[in-house]
């Protein structure tokens, strides 16, 4: 005998609407860019297309030399680290990764804890991204195309992909600024996801555990990076 | 009373219809730069710790397991089938939220992957530009103006919100092969889709969940936020302008 799914589905579909209604409707939400963020303040160094082209070039470059340690066998888990971090200090805007990465807190620090918070930041993201140099499996890389960011006139984003040798590839946008007549990364997004955005969720949990105070991230970050 | 529950459909798609009315003047872009509200995160963080028990114990071992035991093309042929069965539900979920393209893109993909592509094994269209874009009716609310409500973490299957959650169960009571399979008493069948759909997907997760397990300080809350962003980005079917990541300041400008 056939049964029939009526009775269910409605009943389904009534505790949909009720769990529907309960999730309130949040224009509010709606993204308002922070402050500081005003556009008439930011300059742009270059040209449109040109700042464009020079991005894309300035990425898949990046992306060469980071492959050529990555893929040296002949190098160890220490040279490998010691080009990253050179590669970190010339390519990526470090000094806002780390602003951004700490959100509101950074007013709370004096200046001396703002200089000791950026030099463990650094040292953390060293850490955490040698760590990952572990598992690089022949992955190859190729940046894919750039356009300029309407609401920051200073920045391209580029678009690229990430081939592992079997599976998909993975989708990674770089932020990149035009800055005092270079390029640095700003943030690094994969699959929609920003990493910059995901750290300060991170360290923003742990200060609020820490009762709201910063030091408990920096205490955290010196045992991290020790 | 038979009669009184099937009456009562018609009245809720009337409701149905009368939300879509007025979420048509919603924004659809909605912003929020990785954030969603957690009025509920006692409980989440107990259920995301024990979540993390199971899947440690059970989920990533099969995974893992299942990674070793079969060859990159079958896994990928099991995703596709399964992708595959998924597109009577994502083309409602495109129609809905009025994205004709998106519809054209998913009808396609079915006809050819289900005839050429023998039953969906492989992603024929996939290869010839017709991507595949996960659409659900969570995706569906949000375009319609409803907000996540609250982070909301499900027993096993981990990282959600009562919009999603609700859109998950939708999706799943509105599938015409569930509903088929319910009908003929061939709910066995449902049961093993689920377990096919879970550890496919926890198998391609696999590196993901990794990473952000070893590499954050708070799992939990680093967790949420890429749920937050990548749910975002599904919404704007990833069209990379309106990802959801912020604008990053220029601090040297702002002070100093």
């Amino acid at each position: 005998m056939t049964r029939s799914v009526f009775p269910r589905a409605a009943a389904v579909i009534g505790l949909a609407a009720l769990l529907a209604a309960i999730s309130v409707p949040s224009p509010a939400q709606a993204f308002s860019p922070a402050p500081g963020t005003d556009a008439s303040l930011a300059v742009p160094v270059k040209g449109g297309s040109q700042m464009e082209a020079g991005a894309l070039t300035f990425v898949s470059g990046m992306g060469d030399r980071a492959l050529s340690f990555l893929r040296d066998q002949s190098m160890g888990q220490d040279g490998k680290t010691q080009e990253f971090r050179k590669l970190l200090e010339s390519s990526f805007d470090m000094e806002t990764i780390g602003r951004f990465a700490l959100g509101k807190y950074w007013r709370q620090l004096s200046p001396a804890q703002q200089k000791e918070y950026q030099s463990l930041f650094r040292s953390y993201v060293v850490k955490v991204y040698s760590a990952r140099f572990k598992e690089y499996s022949g992955q190859g890389f190729e940046a894919k195309a750039a356009r300029a960011d309407s609401a920051t006139p200073t920045d391209t984003m580029v678009s690229s992909v990430i081939i592992p040798a079997q599976g998909e590839p993975v989708s990674v946008e770089w932020r990149v600024r035009n800055k005092n007549g270079g390029y640095k990364v700003v943030d690094v997004i994969v699959e929609g996801v920003s990493m910059s955005v995901t750290q300060r969720s991170d360290f923003d949990a742990v200060i609020q555990k820490g009762g709201g105070n910063v030091s408990a991230l920096l205490a955290q970050l010196r045992q991290q990076a020790g | 009373m038979t009669a009184h529950r099937t009456a009562s459909l018609p009245r809720l798609l009337l409701a149905a219809a009368c939300t879509l009315a007025l979420g048509a003047c919603a924004s659809t872009q909605q912003r929020t730069g990785g954030s969603i509200p957690d009025p509920l995160e006692g409980y989440n963080r107990a259920m995301f710790k024990a979540n993390d028990a199971i899947d440690k114990a059970v989920l990533e071992p099969v995974a893992r397991g299942y990674r070793y035991v079969t060859p990159q093309p079958v896994r990928k042929g099991v995703s596709n089938v399964l992708k595959n069965l998924k597109s009577p539900v994502n083309m409602a979920n495109q129609l809905l939220q009025g994205d004709f393209k998106g519809l054209t893109n998913d009808f396609i993909r079915f006809a050819v992957n289900t005839t050429v592509g023998i039953g969906g094994l492989f992603d024929v269209a996939g290869n010839h530009g017709y991507k595949y874009e996960q659409e659900d009716f969570g995706q569906t609310l949000a375009s319609w103006g409803v907000g996540h409500g609250a982070y909301f973490v499900i027993p096993v299957l981990g990282p959600s919100s009562l919009r999603d959650g609700t859109g998950m169960l939708v999706d799943s009571f509105a599938d015409p092969l569930n509903l088929y399979l319910y009908n003929t008493d061939n709910e066995e069948w449902i049961y093993a889709r689920w377990g096919a759909t879970l550890l496919s997907t926890r198998e391609e997760l696999l590196e993901a969940v990794d990473d952000l397990r070893k590499h954050s300080i708070d799992y939990y809350a680093t967790a949420r936020s890429a749920y937050a962003q990548r749910r975002e980005a599904l919404l704007n079917d990833q069209k990379p302008e309106f990802s959801g990541a912020p604008s990053i300041p220029d601090y040297g400008n702002e002070d100093k």
